[in-house]
C-alpha cells in the first residue's frame, strides 16, 4: 500500500474563509492554448469547421482549470456535443428563416419595396443578438463549477435583447456617449441575476466602483478617435491625390493594400486613446461586484491593456492565426490575476441550487459564433 | 496491493470541502469521508482533470461531487483501471469522434458538390415561369446597379422585337424576351432567369462588322433561357451559399453568395449546358432563317477581340476579358467545328445597316 498526501488540507466545515486568503488569478500556459488552437485550425480544415465546437470546449475546459481562487480551481463541465446541438437549432429555427426571407424579399418584392422586410428583420436581428449574448451567458455559467458548486444565470433573455436594442439606439443618438453607461447597465442586469449556488451576485455602485473616472477616460477615447478618424480621412484623401480622385476608376490591388496599410496606424492610435477608458471599465464593473460576502476588486491597468493589445497583435500575426485562443487566455489571464477578494465567506452556508439546473441546448448563441470572448 | 491517497471531498451539495482518503483497490475507489463511507467503481468515475500537482475526479452518477487527489492518483486510475481510464482513452475517444466527424464533413461536401448541382435541374424545370420571370427581373435590376445599362430605347426597340421572335419561332418558352445592353469592355453576354438576357458593349464592339454573329449570340443565351439554365445556376450557388453559410456559423456569406449569383461571374454553366445551349441556337437559328455557322465566327471574333487567335497556342487570349463562357471550355475550337458543320444559308436579315448601325452603336450614342 502507498500513500500520498496533498499539501494544504481544505477548510473545514462550516469554516469561514477570508477574502484576503482567497487569491485569485490563472496560470494558463501560453504554448498549452497554441496547441489547441493549432489542432482545432489543423482539424477545422479535414471537419469542414466541425470540430470547432470541441475545440472551443477543450479550450474553456483548460481555461477554467487554470483558473482559481485560494486553493480550488474553477471546473468547465460544457461539451462539444451540446455546442454542436446548439448550434444545429440555431441554424434552422433562426439562420434559414432569416436568409430565406432576405432573399425572397430581394428577389420577390425588388429593389423598391425590399426595404419594407428587410430593416424591420435587420432590427430584429440586433434584439437577437441581445437574446443570443444573454443566452450564451447563461450556458456559460450553468457548465461552470467551483467547489461542485454550480454557477447560474436567470432573468429575462428576451428583456436583454429589448435593453440591449434600446441602448444601442441610445448610444447612436447621443454619439456614443450613453456607451458607457449602456455597458455598466447590462452589466448590472447579468450580474444581480448571476448566482454561485444558492448565492446571489449582486452588482452595487459601491464607492469604489463609482470613483473610477468612467466619463473622463471616455471623453478622452472620444476626441482620440475623432481626432484618428479626422486625421485618416485627410491624409487618405491627400495621398490618393486630392480632388481627382475618383474611387469608381480606381480599384486597383495597389489602391485595396494602401487602404488597408493606413489602416493600421489608425487603429494603433485608436486603441490608445482607447485603452485607459477599457482599464476603468474593466475596473468599474469588477467593483461592482459581490457574492456570499466577499467583495471584488480590479487593479487592471492602462499599461496592462496597451501591452496586452501589442503582444497580442503580434502574437496573432507570428502564430496566422491560430494564436487565437493564447490571445483570449491572456486578456483572461490579466483580468483574473489583477482580481482581489475583500471581506469573509461561508463556503459551508452555500448550498447547490438545484432549482437552477442546467438546461439542455443552451449552446445556441454560442453555437452561431455571436460571442467574441471565448 | 491497494494505493491510498489524502486529498478533498467536495459532495456537491454545498460549496464545502471535507477532508477525504481514497484508497484505490481492485473493483473501485474507495472513499473515507469524517461523516461518512463510500465506493465509486471505476466504470462510473470520471476523470474532470489532471494537472502536474494534483487531479479531479468525479464519478456519473454523483454528476456534482468533485474528488481532488494528489497527481499520482491519476496513475493508479490507469493502473487499477487501465480499460476505461488509460491515459490515451481520452485521445482514442476523441479519434473516434474526430473519423465521424471527418466523414460527416465528406458527405457534406458529396452534399454541397454532387446534390446540390444534380437537384438544380428538376427544381428549374418544376419552378413556375412566373416565379422565374420575377426573380431574373429583380436579378437585372441589382446588375444594373452595378453595371451601367447604355442602351438607348431606339437600339433596344430595334433589338426586342427581333430576339423575341427568334425566342418564340426556337420555342423558348418565354414570349417576353427582355433585352439589355450594359456598359463594360469585356465581350459577354449572358442570360438570367425568365427571358433576361443582357449583352455587354464590349460584345457589340467586338461583333459590330457581323449583325448574324450578334443574333447567333443572343440565340446561344435564348439557348439558355431554353433550358432555364440561369435558374439552375441560380438554384446551384444559393443552395451552396446556404449550406456555406451553415458550415461557417452563419457569417453572412450565404446572402452574399445569393447576391453574386445574379452576377456575371458566377453564372458559369457546365459543359453539357454550354454544348445544349449551341445545338438550341443551331435551331433557332435555322427556325429564323440565319446561318448557324454565324456562331462560328463570333466565338472567333470574340476570341481574336481579346488578344487571341483560334486555333493558335501561341496567341493566348488575355483570359480575364473573355467570356465565362468561353473560359471555362477550353474547346472553342471544338465549338467552331461544330458550329460550321451546321452551315446552312442565309436569308434575309432582320435589320437593315441602318438600324443594325443604331443597335451597334447603342452605347456610343449615349456617350454624347
Amino acid at each position: 500500500m502507498s500513500d500520498s498526501t496533498l499539501e494544504a488540507t481544505a477548510s473545514e466545515p462550516g469554516d469561514r474563509i477570508s477574502g484576503a486568503d482567497l487569491p485569485v488569478g490563472n496560470r494558463s500556459k501560453i504554448l498549452a492554448m497554441l496547441w489547441i488552437g493549432f489542432y482545432t485550425t489543423i482539424l477545422n480544415v479535414f471537419t469542414l469547421t466541425i470540430f470547432r465546437f470541441w475545440g472551443r470546449t477543450h479550450f474553456r475546459r483548460r481555461l477554467w482549470a487554470d483558473t482559481y481562487a485560494g486553493q480550488e480551481t474553477m471546473e468547465y463541465t460544457g461539451r462539444g456535443l451540446e455546442l454542436f446541438v446548439g448550434f444545429l437549432i440555431a441554424i434552422f429555427t433562426l439562420m434559414i428563416p432569416f436568409v430565406g426571407a432576405v432573399v425572397a424579399a430581394q428577389l420577390l418584392l425588388g429593389p423598391d419595396l425590399i426595404f419594407l422586410v428587410i430593416i424591420p428583420l435587420y432590427l430584429a436581428l440586433f434584439v437577437v443578438i441581445g437574446v443570443a449574448i444573454f443566452l450564451a451567458r447563461r450556458y456559460h455559467l450553468s457548465r461552470t463549477r467551483y467547489r461542485g458548486v454550480r454557477f447560474a444565470q436567470t432573468g429575462s433573455a428576451i428583456g436583454f435583447g429589448f435593453a440591449m436594442f434600446g441602448y444601442g439606439i441610445l448610444s447612436a443618438i447621443t454619439l456614443g456617449w450613453f456607451g458607457p453607461e449602456a455597458r455598466i447597465r447590462l452589466s448590472r442586469r447579468m450580474w444581480d441575476n448571476a448566482y454561485f449556488g444558492s448565492e446571489k451576485f449582486s452588482f452595487t455602485n459601491t464607492e469604489e466602483a463609482t470613483k473610477e473616472p468612467v466619463y473622463a477616460s471616455f471623453a478622452l477615447a472620444w476626441v482620440g478617435a475623432l481626432v484618428g478618424y479626422i486625421a485618416w480621412g485627410v491624409w487618405m484623401f491627400m495621398s490618393m491625390g486630392g480632388e481627382d480622385f475618383d474611387p469608381a476608376t480606381t480599384q486597383d490591388v495597389e489602391f485595396i493594400i494602401r487602404l488597408y496599410a493606413s489602416l493600421i496606424p489608425l487603429i494603433i492610435f485608436i486603441g490608445l486613446a482607447m485603452a485607459w477608458h477599457e482599464a476603468v471599465m474593466i475596473r468599474r464593473i469588477i467593483k461592482s461586484l459581490e457574492v456570499g460576502g466577499v467583495r471584488f476588486s480590479s487593479r487592471m491597468s492602462t499599461f496592462d491593456i496597451i501591452e496586452l493589445t501589442i503582444t497580442n497583435l503580434f502574437l496573432l500575426v507570428f502564430t496566422l492565426g491560430f494564436g487565437f485562443m493564447a490571445v483570449q487566455m491572456r486578456v483572461w489571464k490579466r483580468i483574473a490575476n489583477r482580481i482581489s477578494l475583500d471581506g469573509e465567506i461561508d463556503f459551508g452556508a452555500i448550498k447547490q441550487n438545484e432549482h437552477l439546473a442546467p438546461s439542455q441546448g443552451e449552446g445556441l448563441a454560442d453555437g452561431l459564433d455571436l460571442i467574441s470572448n471565448f | 496491493m491497494t494505493q491510498r491517497f489524502e486529498g478533498r471531498f467536495f459532495d456537491g451539495k454545498s460549496a464545502n470541502a471535507a477532508p477525504a482518503v481514497a484508497v484505490f483497490e481492485a473493483g473501485g475507489v474507495f472513499v473515507e469521508l469524517p461523516s461518512r463511507e463510500f465506493s465509486w467503481p471505476y466504470h462510473d468515475v470520471t476523470v474532470l482533470d489532471s494537472q502536474a500537482n494534483e487531479c479531479r475526479l468525479g464519478a456519473q452518477s454523483e454528476p456534482d461531487a468533485v474528488l481532488v487527489l494528489p497527481a499520482a492518483a491519476r496513475g493508479a486510475l490507469a493502473e487499477f483501471a487501465p480499460d476505461q481510464h488509460s491515459r490515451y482513452a481520452g485521445v482514442r475517444r476523441l479519434g473516434a469522434a474526430v473519423a465521424i466527424m471527418i466523414a460527416a464533413a465528406g458527405l457534406i461536401a458529396a452534399f454541397l458538390f454532387l446534390g446540390v448541382p444534380a437537384a438544380s435541374g428538376p427544381l428549374a424545370q418544376a419552378t413556375p415561369k412566373g416565379f422565374e420571370q420575377r426573380i431574373g427581373a429583380n436579378m437585372a435590376a441589382q446588375i444594373q446597379t452595378v453595371f451601367r445599362r447604355c442602351a438607348s430605347d431606339q437600339s433596344l426597340t430595334l433589338l426586342t422585337p427581333v430576339m423575341e421572335e427568334m425566342a418564340a419561332s426556337g420555342d423558348v418558352g418565354f414570349e417576353t424576351i427582355h433585352v439589355n445592353i450594359v456598359r463594360t469592355s469585356a465581350p459577354n453576354a449572358f442570360a438570367l432567369p425568365g427571358g433576361q438576357v443582357m449583352a455587354t458593349s464590349g460584345l457589340l464592339d467586338a461583333l459590330r462588322d457581323d449583325q448574324e454573329a450578334f443574333l447567333a449570340v443572343m440565340a446561344h443565351e435564348l439557348g439558355h433561357v431554353r433550358n432555364r439554365d440561369g435558374l439552375r445556376a441560380f438554384y446551384r450557388n444559393a443552395g451552396l451559399g446556404i449550406l456555406l453559410e451553415a458550415i461557417t456559423g452563419g457569417s453572412g456569406l450565404a446572402q452574399q453568395a445569393v447576391l453574386i449569383a445574379g452576377q456575371l461571374t458566377q453564372l458559369r454553366h457546365t459543359r453539357a449546358q454550354e454544348a445544349a445551349a449551341d445545338a438550341a441556337a443551331y435551331e433557332i437559328m435555322e427556325s429564323a432563317g440565319l446561318d448557324p455557322a454565324a456562331l462560328a465566327r463570333a466565338f472567333a471574333a470574340i476570341t481574336e477581340s481579346v488578344g487571341g487567335e483560334s486555333g493558335s497556342e501561341e496567341a493566348m487570349p488575355d483570359k480575364r476579358r473573355m467570356p465565362s463562357w468561353l473560359k471555362t471550355h477550353p474547346d472553342t475550337d471544338e465549338r467552331i467545328a461544330a458550329a460550321n458543320a451546321r452551315a446552312g444559308a442565309t436569308g434575309e436579315l432582320p435589320f437593315s445597316d441602318a438600324d443594325w448601325a443604331t443597335v451597334r452603336d447603342a452605347c456610343r450614342e449615349s456617350d454624347d
